[in-house]
């Protein structure tokens, strides 16, 4: 279909834009042809799908004065509607993705997703190795992806109520029985029991540590307040004093002390489980060469410097750290030297099993 | 001018074809769907009676129980509410019936999330309800089952259904004959009597569609459990939704909505069955 039919065929009123849109919501997207998307932009702009705080305006106003891009974005809240959008037709809208690693597998077995050339991502080089060279980022040999950013979901406690915390058993003591909160969600809250117990790799349970992770969990109810969905409620939680210490997104720490409440942040010795995010192609995008430009700005010093004073997210890159204050790193709330604190967080062995876990524990 | 053969077609057609695309359609994709699996985070259409062995399995046959107990506790709560009102709106109020009825509603006009949210406040340990009882030195410490628990969960769905309860019931109340009330009072019926052998069983229809439009969204519930609920109080609801979203298994939550629908239109067709207009009908 030609550009003019398509504004043949539009309502008065609506942009081309707008109407894709309607389509994707609506799924019919996934049944037009592919030409459809390339009708539209010609031009040096990208359809960004991302999470809010990367196409936030300055992010914008910063691609189109360092690249002279047009970046468009449109956001997601979680993974599974990033997932859920791009299944239902998604691939024909967007150019990039951020996912986070866990999500590379099957977003590729899924034909989600394009592969990048590595040789594009010049800025590879200030990257911790960690993160550069993570298998995560890789399918069948093919790269998905640089991460420029990464963190740690983590312990929140109330420092008034609790003292200083360093451990996983501060959400496993008595002491804080119904001021507890921990996250409704398998792949990070299995993983912490694991970690309690000793497992190292949580992700590659098998069904009797698995038991045993069942057993911890539901003996640990009575101590629980709530499993939180979602990052306002632990935050709510926090503030209001419901709980006193919970596994928690970092996100909730700035909030909190701005309310008055002396939050602690930490990783727990037992370990934490990190995340990282990339910008990925999104399949059949007729701007690979765009998006890998992107994608290698977004690796650069002054991208990594930009982001953490901007969000407070922590570069994945050295030399952009090295470029910020010591008092802002430690805000950033990444601990370099325990690195090696951190799992991952991954597909497990048996996906449907691990949720098929978690719902006992709270059917229990 | 008489309509042709073809307009009067049409006009049958449309509303046909509206149901088929909207209802029909989806519906037959879940009970294909509910046949399926997953492989390989791909959908695989190939036979299997898998889901729903897992569905008979010890799990959800007691997640589904634990929503039916909620769901009862919702509907006669509501009931136990919204009779005396919908009673009071329809025989006794005057003046201001308008209004009062609009009172009714008003609830429908904010958004259920907000709704929710709002029991937080009221039922929290820093909230109105714990507040004011240690105020008054009731208490010493916060009750902590008032919030994050099955009663935050019931009392919250009562308060965001009720008014589906009360508008049915108020229509067939106000429809009810005063002359037979009248003839009940002269054959010496006293207000007790009158109420339980002409009232009561003349509002069954009521009380009957108003149960439903209560218990099926309750059967569904799922935010509010999760906002509201304690550790246990999980129902069938989410776990439908973790199938939709997180687990990325269509199949089986296919399977899992249509036995909910099974079970909801049992009750339905039980309901309305023996919700008929008894005595006088």
């Amino acid at each position: 279909m030609s550009r003019e039919t398509m504004n043949l065929l539009l309502p008065s009123g609506m942009s081309r834009r707008g109407l894709m849109r309607l389509m994707a919501a609506s799924g019919l997207l996934a049944a037009a042809p592919a030409s459809l998307r390339q009708a539209f932009a010609q031009d040096k702009s990208l359809n960004y799908f991302t999470w809010s705080s990367w196409g936030a305006p300055e992010f914008v106003a910063d691609a189109k004065k360092k690249l002279g891009i047009d970046l468009k974005p449109t956001f997601y809240s979680s993974s599974d509607e990033m997932m859920a959008k791009l299944r239902g037709g998604g691939t024909r809208l967007y150019d990039m993705i951020v996912p986070v690693q866990n999500y590379i597998e099957p977003a590729a077995k899924a034909g989600l997703i394009e592969p990048l050339n590595p040789a594009a991502l010049t800025n590879k080089k200030d990257i911790f190795q960690q993160f550069a060279e993570s298998p995560q980022w890789r399918v069948d040999g093919k790269l998905y992806g640089i991460p420029f950013v990464w963190g740690a979901n983590a312990i929140a406690y109330n420092r008034k109520e609790t003292g200083e915390v360093d451990s996983l058993d501060a959400l496993f003591d008595p002491k804080y029985k119904g001021r507890i909160a921990l996250r409704d969600e398998p792949e990070d809250t299995l993983a912490i029991a694991a970690l309690k117990l000793g497992i190292k790799a949580p992700y590659g349970m098998g069904e009797k540590e698995l038991q045993e992770v069942k057993k911890l969990l539901i003996s640990q109810k009575p101590l629980v307040r709530a499993y939180w969905k979602n990052v306002a409620d632990v935050q709510n939680m926090l503030a209001s004093g419901e709980v006193v210490v919970a596994w928690s997104f970092l996100a909730v720490i700035a909030p909190l002390r701005r309310a008055g409440v002396d939050a602690g942040w930490v990783w727990p010795k037992e370990g934490a489980i990190g995340w990282n995010e990339s910008i990925t192609p999104v399949k059949g995008t007729s701007k690979l060469k765009l998006v890998e430009e992107y994608a290698n700005f977004t690796l650069s010093p002054e991208y990594g410097e930009f982001m953490a004073r901007n969000t407070r997210y922590a570069p994945a890159s050295k030399a952009a750290i090295a470029r910020l204050e010591p008092e802002l790193v430690k805000d950033l709330g990444i601990d370099i030297n325990n690195v090696s604190r951190l799992v991952f967080k991954d597909i497990p062995k048996d996906k449907s099993r691990w949720n098929e876990i978690w719902n006992e524990v709270k059917a229990a | 001018m008489r309509p042709t053969i073809g307009t009067v077609l049409s006009f049958l057609a449309a509303p046909k074809l509206w149901l088929f695309v909207f209802f029909v359609l989806p519906m037959m994709t879940m009970v294909l769907y509910s046949f399926w699996r997953v492989a390989d985070y791909q959908i695989v259409a190939d036979f299997t009676l898998r889901n729903y062995e897992k569905i008979g399995g010890n799990l959800y046959v007691g997640v589904f129980l634990r929503t039916i107990r909620i769901s009862i506790y919702v509907t006669v709560l509501s009931l136990l509410i919204g009779y005396p009102v919908a009673y009071f709106l329809a025989r006794k109020v005057r003046r201001f019936k308008l209004t009062l009825l609009l009172l009714v509603i008003l609830p429908l006009w904010t958004s259920y999330l907000v709704r929710t949210y709002a029991w937080m406040l009221i039922l929290g340990t820093q909230g109105v309800i714990n507040q004011s009882l240690m105020a008054v030195g009731l208490i010493e410490e916060p009750i902590s089952w008032l919030l994050y628990s099955d009663f935050a969960v019931t009392i919250a769905l009562v308060h965001i259904y009720m008014p589906y309860l009360i508008l049915p019931l108020y229509a067939v109340l106000e429809k009810i004959n005063p002359s037979i009330l009248e003839a009940a009072w002269d054959l010496g019926g006293g207000r007790i009597r009158t109420f339980l052998s002409v009232i009561l069983p003349l509002s069954l229809p009521g009380i009957a569609t108003g149960c439903l439009f209560v218990f099926i969204p309750s059967m569904g519930a799922f935010v509010t459990p999760e906002l509201l609920g304690g550790t246990r109080s999980i129902m069938i609801g989410s776990i439908i939704a973790q199938q939709f979203g997180v687990a990325y298994e269509y199949p089986f939550g296919s399977a899992l909505a249509l036995v909910l629908m099974g079970i909801i239109f049992a009750t339905a067709a039980i309901s309305l069955r023996y919700g008929k207009p008894k005595g006088l009908a």
